[in-house]
């Protein structure tokens, strides 16, 4: 029994992020996603903190509830985490994207259709535009140039883990340090030659 | 996911869990939720952002920064539509029927919940 209320504490408290960031989003901070969702966890961690309170009190101390509590905290981060995740796919996910392109015809598109909606350098600039709008990346004289640390260490972490977990830096099979390579070479391909003094 | 159900029943057969009903729905709800939880992670991890590509591209031209030309080279060899595109087709959630490339029910259904969630919190900003 102790385990099933744990159980509906962890589904209640993740019910309350929900709920929470829903309720926040709209009345209060309504464009701003990353906020709501510290709110919604935070909300939702504080019904986790109550309820599991409420059960210890109910049950009284006995040897399996702290590790019936940490299943149960491990089960509400989790699925905070895939509520996270299922947001930020709805807000940015390529994929999404291309299904919604689709989905606007009951037909579907050719390639060539999808292309005019839809095509690489559009999804990238897109991208480009809005890191430019929250002043992640500003234009110094024509040149696109980094300026968010935050957005760096994500982005150099999720590259690490891409290295140790599948042994690469990219999916595209480019090498690890390709945009040096490049940076490095003349337009012909050969590697630049720096005169000597 | 499969797999670590089956391994809880197991062990909840042969009393490793106590044989107790609970705990092993305990375990189980455990399971599958870090199933769930791994497998988002592990997409973001194994596919590039595109976002995070183009953060890793700009600092690696620091302090010089990047061209037009340069970008327009990153977005060659990035071919991120297609590669998702590709995957939408290999996952079963986009046909090709002929020429045309068609959204499957499954991948309907993914947009309706995402769609009824940004009605709920009024989010009208473009996406992709």
């Amino acid at each position: 029994m102790q385990q099933a209320c744990l159980l509906l504490a962890a589904g209640s408290a993740l019910l309350v992020n929900v709920v929470a960031q829903v309720l926040v989003h709209r009345m209060a901070l309504e464009g701003r996603l990353v906020p709501t969702l510290l709110i919604g966890f935070l909300s939702g961690s504080a019904a986790f903190v109550l309820m599991v309170a409420l059960v210890w009190i109910s049950f009284g101390p006995n040897d399996d509830v702290p590790w019936h509590t940490a299943a149960a905290l491990l089960i509400y981060i989790a699925g905070s985490f895939s509520f996270v995740c299922l947001v930020a796919a709805g807000e940015t996910s390529v994929r999404v994207e291309i299904l919604r392109q689709l989905r606007s015809r009951t037909t579907g598109l050719t390639l060539r259709e999808l292309d005019d909606a839809y095509r690489n350098d559009i999804l990238i600039r897109t991208r480009l535009d809005r890191l430019v709008e929250t002043h992640a990346i500003r234009i110094d004289r024509g040149r696109y140039q980094l300026a968010s640390k935050p957005l760096l260490i994500v982005a150099s972490a999720f590259q690490l883990a891409k290295l140790v977990l599948f042994g690469v830096t990219n999916e595209f099979g480019l090498p690890s340090n390709w945009q040096s390579r490049d940076r490095d070479r003349t337009k012909d391909g050969h590697p630049e030659v720096t005169p000597k003094a | 996911m499969l797999g670590g159900s089956l391994l809880v029943v197991t062990l909840s057969i042969f009393g490793a869990l106590g044989g107790s009903g609970p705990d092993a729905l305990l375990a189980l709800a455990l399971g599958w939720s870090l199933s769930v939880a791994f497998l988002m992670a592990n997409t973001a991890i194994e596919t590039d952002s595109p976002t995070q590509s183009l953060v890793l591209f700009l600092h690696a031209y620091r302090p010089e920064g990047v061209t037009d030309e340069l970008l327009d080279a990153f977005i060659a060899e990035h071919p991120f539509r297609d590669s998702r595109l590709q995957g939408l087709v290999s996952d079963g959630l986009v046909d090709r029927q002929g020429e045309r490339l068609v959204s499957r029910p499954a991948g309907h259904a993914l947009l309706h919940l995402l769609d009824v969630y940004r009605q709920l919190i009024r989010r009208n900003r473009v996406t992709g």
